[in-house]
């Protein structure tokens, strides 16, 4: 019980929480029909960039290497995913979306996954700034290998139209997204707070001295690219299925950046509430901001900045102390403290 | 208390969020406004590329489409009925555009313009099946950008273009050695070629090299142009993009003396290559259903309009833009709805009639004449135009022998 209430398993316990609200919250709103079309439209996007996010946050935050390939292991997912289910689909017209999906998230995971560790293993001879450059240019590989691959569509696209033939998408697939956010979460937040994970970190604090200590430091440089892959291909798999078409234009460089800015806007490292909170917010807000039409990319350009200054800026370590929700920690703290006190008291009065 | 009051903050911002997303079409509300007038009020939900890459082609179509809702507003052609036109950005991605879709399902929006680009639009289909509002797109050409019943087109598709393209060669004599040249990232470029390359092949046209280009590489044009003089090409088919296809002119004039030969993407060339480059597009040939200093009465008062509106010469984006509002108010006079029957009238009716009249209009907009097939198809007339002194001229066999 001790154990469970430590520190780092009350705030893992905390992101779960979170999640299992924020789905319920979307369930409740599909289900009601409260939900507006914008809305409804949104909601398998926000959970495939929960995970990619968090799924970044692994490399970026706990390993500690900057990459900007996330895209390209995402649309390596997506297209082995919806290939293998619209190749489901074609051949057994009956097979129920609970088998072929999960199969398909599955293998999208472990060809992502496979990519990662190849492109992992010549990535460890370089690291900081040449790393994103490498996994950068495997990005622009993987977008121009598949324009050329014409059963893939090519240019024009892949159709992922038939695989889910229902009208009402995001309350079809939400139990599908939700399970898979939620699991690849306590996955991820588990290998975390593993000796693997503190290995993981060791590596990303000082490298020498963790492979002075015996780690294994290219397993784990391996590992990781792997496992943030895996992550990636299976948001990718939703991400195709959500759409109807298939294009490895969109998998660009941008939308590499576009994660990378929620895992840095959440706080890099081993939080992972942050991840899913910025990948919730940074989806939400530019339909958010519709209604200001032709100053949309600006003002979003604005808070963005704002939002950035005010989470890093030294000189608004004030404020953020205030507005921060830490006050009820340390009440909670306190109270504990003094029922601790008050105890102790008592035990010495009956001691006297 | 500072902390308590930043906390009832949160918690407002949270549920401010959650009222905002909140769809608000409970209960029976009528399906279209009035506007204090008392006109009925049919509100047009257009969806493209406003900023980003594409922003060209987005803001093209929106002004477009504007032009046609002022001028239908002013004439007064539907008696007690205005169209209003909401323009939500796509960015030129899927997701998004499906979100914009929704958002302005959220609007109230009666008939929709689709999208702007192929992918997008296709996205914006699936969207819309649910409700079978009438999607009509302006420019979407890819051939399964709309897949579904209550999709329609105002441009031509990409197979159709090549096909016209690769035929009017054949036709007018034009050349028996071609050579293809096109961004192959690209889909209307790609779908363009391929139905080239097999039409070709049929009339027995012989391709004897194929050049292609991606996005990232669409600044140096020097191997391929000389790959095409070594394969001896008299003609090169470019159906890409006017900004790519000036680029590439640029470097290739000196070099080739071959006839090039474009589809409708290449409008907008004069203006690219500008005064000082008029030579470079000099007797380039290319198939457009619209051109802006055509004769044709209907092009001429658009293009008055919208020059006098928006301060420049409207585009084949614009023209379709505008020629998919003319053709949404002729369904609604199709159908002869009254404003007090479309004030009663359900949201499911109105799109059923709305879809149904699509195949029975005939429209004479900017880009022709144009009635509609039941898989959404348009079909019209193609121009060959040459450009020639830096305006277009309708295309002559003499001229190029």
């Amino acid at each position: 019980m001790k154990k469970f209430l430590s520190k780092i398993n009350r705030r893992d316990a905390l992101t779960l929480l979170v999640l299992v609200g924020i789905f319920a919250f979307f369930f409740i709103m599909l289900q009601t029909g409260a939900a507006s079309h914008q809305f409804k439209n949104m909601i398998i996007p926000m959970t495939y960039y929960i995970l990619l996010a968090i799924s970044l946050n692994l490399m970026v935050g706990v390993l500690g290497e900057l990459s900007l390939g996330h895209a390209g292991f995402m649309s390596v997912g997506a297209y082995t995913g919806c290939f293998l289910s619209v190749m489901l689909v074609e051949h057994f017209p009956d097979l129920p979306m609970f088998v072929y999906l999960p199969v398909a998230m599955l293998c999208g995971g472990l060809m992502a996954a496979l990519f990662g560790v190849i492109i992992g293993i010549p990535a460890l001879r370089v690291k900081g700034d040449y790393l994103a450059i490498v996994t950068l240019a495997f990005c622009e590989i993987i977008k121009t290998v598949i324009i050329n691959l014409d059963f893939l569509g090519g240019a024009i696209g892949f159709d992922t139209d038939k695989i889910v033939p229902d009208r009402n998408k995001a309350l079809t697939l939400l139990p599908y997204a939700a399970f898979a956010v939620i699991v690849s979460a306590i996955l991820i937040m588990n290998l975390v707070r593993s000796k693997h994970g503190r290995a993981i970190m060791a590596v990303r604090d000082n490298r020498i001295a963790a492979e002075a200590c015996g780690i294994n430091v290219n397993f784990y440089k391996v590992a990781v690219f792997g496992i943030a892959a895996f992550f990636a291909g299976v948001a990718g798999v939703l991400y195709g299925h959500n759409d109807v078409l298939l294009k490895s234009s969109t998998f660009d460089f941008n939308m590499s950046i576009e994660i990378l800015i929620m895992v840095v806007l959440g706080g890099m490292g081993s939080n992972m509430l942050g991840s899913v909170i910025a990948a919730v917010v940074m989806t939400a807000l530019p339909e958010i901001l519709r209604d200001f039409s032709d100053y949309r990319m600006l003002i979003y350009s604005v808070m963005l900045i704002v939002i950035m200054l005010f989470t890093s800026a030294p000189a608004l370590a004030g404020i953020r102390e205030r507005l921060s929700l830490n006050f009820i920690k340390d009440a909670v703290t306190k109270r504990i403290a003094a029922a601790k006190a008050k105890k102790a008291n008592k035990t010495k009065e009956e001691q006297k | 208390m500072k902390k308590i009051f930043s906390l009832v903050l949160a918690v407002l911002m949270v549920a401010s969020c959650a009222v905002a997303f909140a769809s608000c079409n409970g209960g029976s509300k009528a399906l279209f406004e009035k506007d204090p007038e008392d006109n009925v009020i049919v509100k047009i939900g257009g969806i493209g590329p406003l900023t980003g890459d594409y922003a060209s082609y987005g803001n093209s179509v929106k002004n477009g489409a504007q032009i046609a809702v002022d001028m239908l507003n002013e004439s007064g052609a539907l008696k007690g009925i205005k169209f209003e036109l909401l323009f939500e950005d796509s960015e030129g991605d899927g997701t998004k555009a499906v979100n914009a879709f929704g958002k302005l399902q959220d609007d109230g929006m009666n008939v929709s313009l689709g999208g702007v680009l192929s992918g997008e639009t296709k996205n914006i289909v699936a969207s819309a099946a649910e409700s079978g509002i009438l999607v009509l797109t302006p420019s979407a050409s890819a051939k399964d950008a709309i897949n579904k019943d209550n999709a329609f087109r105002v441009c031509f598709n990409d197979p159709q273009q090549g096909l016209y393209a690769a035929e009017i060669i054949k036709e007018k004599g034009l050349a028996t050695k071609i050579a293809l040249f096109y961004d192959n990232g690209n889909d209307y470029c790609k779908g363009n070629a391929d139905t080239f390359k097999s039409r070709a092949a049929e009339l027995g046209l012989q391709i004897v090299t194929e050049q292609t280009y991606t996005e990232g590489s669409n600044t140096d044009f020097s191997t391929q142009i000389t790959a095409i003089k070594e394969a001896g090409a008299e003609l090169v088919f470019m159906p890409i993009y006017y900004s790519d296809a000036a680029k590439f002119l640029r470097q290739a004039v000196d070099t080739l003396d071959t006839v090039f030969f474009g589809v409708d993407g290449l409008d907008g060339l004069i203006g690219e290559c500008g005064t000082e480059h008029a030579s470079d597009c000099e007797d380039v040939i290319l198939l457009t259903p619209y051109f802006a200093d055509s004769v044709d009465p209907t092009v001429k008062s658009f293009v008055e309009a919208y020059e006098e509106k928006f301060g420049a010469t409207p585009d084949q984006f614009a023209a379709d833009g505008y020629d998919a509002v003319l053709a949404i108010a002729e369904a609604i006079e199709e159908n002869g709805f009254t404003p007090d029957q479309l004030m009663e009238i359900t949201a499911e009716d109105f799109n059923k009639k709305m879809v149904a009249a699509m195949t029975k209009i005939t429209v004479t907009g900017a880009t022709g004449v144009m009635t509609w097939t039941a898989d959404g198809e348009t079909d019209k007339d193609p121009n060959v135009l040459q450009i020639k002194g830096g305006e277009y001229v309708e295309y002559k066999t003499a001229d190029a022998e």
